[in-house]
Parts: C-alpha cells; structure tokens; sequence
C-alpha cells in the first residue's frame, strides 16, 4: 500500500481529520469491500448509487473506478439490497427513503482533505446530500497535492452545472461556537480510496 | 431598516450601554474568544495568501464595471437570467415578483449577508411567499424575530440555554440544552420544508467572470439543499463579489474560510455554472442571478473604494474589542463591526449609521487582522470627517482647504453625473457629494455640541498657534498645576473636560518650562 507522506496517505490524514472514515482497496478488493461497507451502512435501507457513465469531463474518475463500482452495484442488488439508480422513473421520489448514496470523486485535493464531485445526466447531486450516509469512492489517480491543483483537475472539460466539494460530515459551530456534526447534509462520509495496488 | 431592532436604544452608545448591561449576552460573547486569533494564524501560516488575495481584489476594483459585464455575459452564455439592481427595492421587487410570477408558496434562504441587506425575507412575507432561513444560525435568529448579529456566525449572541429555549417554544415539546439534540431536531424539522421548496435563494461569495460560476461555502448544507432540489434558484450577489477568473478561487477561497473559522476549506464549497442540464435529474431548471449595486460602484475612484474588496469573513469582528463587548445588534446595521461601520453609512448615502464610525478605539486591531488589507482604521478616521463635512468654520476659497468642485448635473445624492472615473480625489474633511444632506448626519449645522466642540477647538488652535499665545498658555497651564499642588493628574476626572478625562489622564506641564532653561544656556548661565 502507498506510504503516510504520499498524496494518498496525506489525503487519508486530512479526510479523517475532516472527521471522514476512510478505507483503501486495490482493484480487486473493491467491488466487494464497497458492496460490503454499503451494505452495513444501509442498514435495511435502500442504497443510492449514481456510478457514474463516461460523464467526468475527462477527470479520468469514471475510467479508473466505474467498473468496479457497477460491480458492487451488482453485487448489492443480488444480495437482496434495494438499489435506486439515476435511470430509473421513481428517483427522485424514491432517493429520499435511501440511507446510503454512493458516488465516485473527480478529484481530492490531499493538504485540504476534500473530494470534488461533478454533476452530470447520471450524477445527480442529491446523491451525495439526501441519504444521511456518503459512500465516495476516489480513485488515486486524481488525487492532487492540493486544492489549487484539484480545482484544475475538476474543471477539466469545463465547469459542469454543478462542482461539490466535500470535506466531511455535515456540521456547524453556530451554537456557542462549538463544532456540531449533523446539520443538513449527510451525518456520515465513508470515503473508499481506490489504490492502484 | 427592518423593525427587527433588539437592543433598545436610539443611537451605538445607548445600545452599545444596554448590550453591557446584559449579563446573558456578555456570556454568550465570551465564546468569541475562539476565533480572537483565528486571522493571526493565517498570518503565521499562510502570509502568502494575503498578498495575492489582495492583489486579485485590487485588479478586479481597478475595472469593476468591465468585469462585471464579462460576468453577465457568462452567466448569460450557460443559461442564468442576469438582473442589475440599482437598490435594494429593485432587487427585492425582481425576486418577489418571481416568485409570484412562478406561483411559489416558499422560499428556502440559505445565509446571506445581501439578502438581510435587501430586506428580502420581510418583502417575500408581504407578497404572500413564505420564506424559511435554513442556516442552524440564521434560523435561530429569524425564529427570535431578530436580525443576525455577525456575518459569520449569526447567533453568536445567544447562549445554548437560550437557543433551546426559543426553539422549545417552536416544536411544541421541551429541547434540553443540547448542541447536538437541538442540531438534530433543526434538521429533522426542516427537511420536509426543503423537499417541498419550490424556490432556494442563496447569496454568492465569489461570482466569476469567466465562467459565469458562481461559489458559495457552508458547513451544514444547506447551501447545498437550496441549490439541489428547488426548481427555481435566486443568487443575490453584490457587485463586489465578482473575481476575474474561477481558478482565483484556489487563493481566495481558502483565505475567506481560514480568516473566518480557521478552517482550511469550509465542509462544502458549491460551484454553480447556470440551471441544470440535459439529461440531470437535479438542480435548478431556472438560475437568476441578481447584480445589486446599492451604492458601490459609487465608491469607485474615492478612498472607500477599498471596502469593495472585502470578502466578508468576519476578522475584523472576531479582534475588534468594542465589536466583542457589544455585539451586533447595537449596531443596529446589517454589516457589524468594524467594517460594518464603514460600509452602512457608505451603502446608505450618509442616511444611517452615521454615528458608527465614532464607535471605535481606533486601536488597528480589524487593520491587522483584515486578510485582503484594507485599511479600515484609516477608512474610519477619514469618513469622521468626511460625514461632519466642511463646517462653517471652513471659509469657502481659503488656501488650506478649497471648496469641493461643483459637479456638473449631480443626481438627487449628489453624485456627479460623469460617473466615478470623473470624481477628483478630495482631502479629508471635504466629503463626498452624495451623502451632504444625509437625516443622520451630526453635522455642526444641526447638531449644537458638535458646533460647539468644533467653536472651541478653533479658539484652542488659534490661541496655540502664536508665539504670544503659546507663552500665555504654556503659563496659565503652569499656574493651573501650581495651584492644584501636583505634578501628575491621573485616574481622575477634570471637572469641566466632559468625558475627555474620564478614560485619559491630564498631562501636566512641566515645572520649568524649555523656554526658560533654552534661554538660561544661551545667556551661559547654565550648561548642558
């Protein structure tokens, strides 16, 4: 696995300073520790997932990791979990019943610890904000030193409609100036990165 | 303003006396305490930012109007409807007449400064359109019939005891004082309210030119729920936050979140690029975006030109000593603090808050701290002179201080029509055109102490300024202290000084004045 110094072990550091859980899979572990963290996460519930089809704008995100995320996917699904997918006519009505929202990342910037997530006809933003559980999986393959670098990587292509940055939980400190997780967004971010061995 | 006025009082001091009075709220704002060196460490670990911060605001106030129009074009070219609003009313009005116009019942806000400028929430209310602030803080203090208190943290007034108390009353069913209790029940309540919002307005912390993008920073998400699932999005953005270029968001935007809450980047940062496209399934279909000028662009080319480049983290609120011992609302503005000061009476055409810049030990502390450097002690002293204006004491023609130069075809404020390329720059004391005639203006023409501090401080001047006068005053000074018996005077007011001695000591001459010992070595009766 890649060393504490390196953009991957820096970005685990500031993840889980930003108060994110973090795991790494290889590429073969991941189809089945994601469908496995999903699954634990969920809790019953149904899963959101919005894997993602060829509409990163050229970050090289869907590339590197949407195969194995259709894979869990798959996976889940077979395990009896219920799925709500962008394709389906019921999404929007049903994407309020999921606890989970699994989503890919275009790009992470390591100093900062955050994850860019660009909209897109099969990436929906709600994905990553309804469910009270963040499933993202960020390839290292666009994890950049730092935010600088990352804002390019995520612009790549031009701006989409929407480009969410992500640090952790939601949270607040507008109660005595004390940090409070849990406001609006989701209360959990599960962050799988996706090592390339 | 709005009626939402909390703490009594008709001007700074008289709130500013009852704010100290108030155990509750002096309490609350020890918790300030955690942000007092919040924009030091910027400083110790990140000076780079500043510079280039400051230089990004700098060439973009340098052509405003040009790179407010590249803005409108972009945003333009990805789908976003771009309204100018000269004032407030026509900002409101736009957005009113939106919502109405599209059959909205409620509007969702995310937290904005501008939209308290514009009054917005009360305009919808009028209309019929229920309007929801979402921002824990915000929240809080809209269900408190209240105004916010500090740009950054809205509620920074009120104790966790407090808070469970009002929003007890609200859900009906008694809320311990719990952060976390009293988080989770502000979430529970309003997430109905944004599935069914029809409409999310938001403010904008950057707009850029060249992308038409505009970005907006939270921690809760609520900014994100606003920009998500209503159809209809409304970013109310002043002038001011328009930056040149997108990637100049990688320098200022991690300068605003670590000047406002020590964070590296805040939790969420939303990059929105015109309503949604085809084939997504969220996100706006209907992005409008309002340009409110207010009185900005005409601070183009004069000294205040530099508050225009603020980005509204708070610093200068956190370190000012009289800010964290009054609070906001003494205030009575929408901006507080130090830049609030400076900004309300500017924003307002010299129509309110005109006292504020007196409210202030001129200490440095917000110049200090400021992450784009202005200068705000400075801004202070001279808009004290310049909201006094040219007093009768002042004779029109005279060579120290010739008159301001008549503009030609001014507007009903005074501004001259040319438009702020064509203002010269004026000294001090001269003022401004736009705000002479301002209702709250202490100007020695209305307000008699004033004029009469003002006679006094004239007398004094010319009686120090000959040789003749100086020697009688240096000896009626001597004569005074003689009598009194003492060489020092402190920790002790002067009767007949005011207030001038209550927090100032009286320096007393000395014994043997330089004249005479000057006078004793040149004639060689002494040496040294």
């Amino acid at each position: 696995m890649s060393s504490p110094a390196g953009p991957v072990g820096r970005l685990r550091s500031a993840l889980e300073a930003n108060r994110c859980e973090v795991h790494l899979a290889t590429p073969a572990e991941l189809p089945e520790n994601l469908a496995a963290l999903a699954a634990s996460a969920a809790a019953g519930t149904p899963v959101a997932a919005a894997p993602g089809s060829g509409a990163d704008g050229g970050s090289g995100a869907e590339a590197a990791v949407g195969p194995s995320v259709r894979r869990a996917i798959e996976m889940l699904a077979g395990d009896g979990v219920e799925v709500v997918t962008p394709g389906e006519p019921a999404w929007a009505a049903r994407l309020p019943s999921a606890g989970v929202g699994i989503t890919g990342a275009d790009a992470a910037a390591a100093a900062e610890g955050v994850m860019a997530l660009r909209s897109g006809p099969t990436r929906p933003r709600a994905t990553s904000l309804v469910p009270p559980v963040h499933l993202c999986v960020v390839p290292e393959s666009v994890v950049e030193p730092d935010f600088e670098a990352a804002l390019a990587r995520a612009l790549a292509g031009g701006p989409p409609s929407a480009l969410t940055w992500i640090g952790g939980p939601s949270r607040t400190g507008d109660l005595e100036m004390r940090t409070t997780m849990g406001v609006h967004g989701p209360l959990r971010v599960v962050v799988m990165i996706a090592v390339d061995r | 303003m709005t009626g939402r006025v909390v703490t009594p009082g008709r001007t700074f001091k008289e709130r500013a006396e009852h704010a100290l009075a108030n155990a509750g709220l002096q309490a609350a704002m020890r918790n300030l305490d955690r942000r007092l060196f919040t924009a030091a460490d910027v400083e110790r670990t990140t000076p780079w930012l500043k510079d280039r911060a400051a230089s990004i605001r700098r060439e973009t106030l340098s052509d405003l109007d040009g790179w407010l129009d590249r803005a409108a074009a972009a945003l333009e070219a990805v789908g976003a409807v771009v309204h100018r609003a000269a004032t407030p009313a026509d900002a409101a009005r736009y957005v009113v007449d939106l919502a109405l116009r599209e059959g909205v019942r409620e509007v969702v806000k995310s937290k904005s400064m501008a939209t308290e400028e514009i009054d917005l929430a009360d305009a919808l209310r009028a209309a019929g359109v229920a309007s929801l602030e979402t921002d824990l803080g915000e929240y809080v203090v809209e269900v408190a019939g209240e105004r916010p208190s500090h740009m950054v943290t809205p509620a920074i007034h009120k104790t966790i005891p407090q808070v469970a108390d009002l929003l007890t009353a609200e859900a009906g069913r008694a809320l311990p004082p719990d952060a976390e209790v009293l988080t989770r029940w502000v979430r529970d309540h309003l997430r109905p309210r944004f599935l069914a919002a029809e409409m999310g307005v938001t403010g904008a912390n950057f707009v850029a030119a060249d992308t038409g993008t505009v970005v907006l920073v939270t921690n809760e998400g609520n900014g994100r729920l606003c920009t998500t699932l209503p159809r209809i999005q409304v970013v109310l953005a002043p002038v001011d936050k328009v930056v040149p270029r997108l990637a100049d968001v990688s320098v200022l935007l991690p300068l605003l979140t670590r000047s406002a809450t020590g964070q590296a980047l805040t939790n969420y940062v939303t990059m929105i690029t015109g309503p949604r496209r085809a084939g997504e399934l969220d996100g706006p279909e209907q992005v409008h975006v309002v340009l409110l000028d207010h009185n900005r662009r005409r601070l183009l080319g004069t000294p205040y030109e530099e508050m225009l480049a603020c980005i509204r983290c708070g610093a200068c609120l956190n370190v000012c000593p009289v800010y964290r011992h009054t609070s906001g609302h003494a205030y009575d503005s929408v901006y507080t603090g130090p830049m609030g000061k400076i900004l309300t009476p500017l924003l307002s055409g010299g129509e309110e808050g005109c006292d504020l810049p007196f409210a202030s030990t001129l200490c440095g502390a917000c110049t200090e701290a400021c992450p784009v450097e202005i200068p705000l002690a400075d801004l202070l002293v001279r808009l004290r002179s310049d909201l006094r204006g040219p007093g009768p004491l002042v004779r029109p023609g005279s060579a120290r201080r010739p008159p301001p130069p008549s503009p030609s075809a001014p507007d009903r404020l005074g501004v001259p029509a040319g438009g702020p390329g064509s203002r010269p720059r004026r000294l001090p004391g001269e003022g401004y055109p736009w705000w002479a005639g301002g209702a709250a203006l202490p100007s020695p023409r209305r307000d008699a102490p004033y004029g009469r501090r003002r006679l006094g401080f004239a007398a004094w001047a010319a009686l120090w300024s000959t040789p003749a006068g100086y020697r009688l005053g240096a000896a009626a000074s001597r004569a005074g202290a003689r009598l009194l018996g003492r060489t020092r005077w402190t920790g002790r007011r002067v009767p007949g000084s005011g207030e001038w001695t209550v927090t100032r000591d009286l320096p007393l001459p000395a014994a043997r004045p330089f004249r005479d010992r000057w006078a004793a070595r040149e004639s060689g009766v002494e040496r040294w």
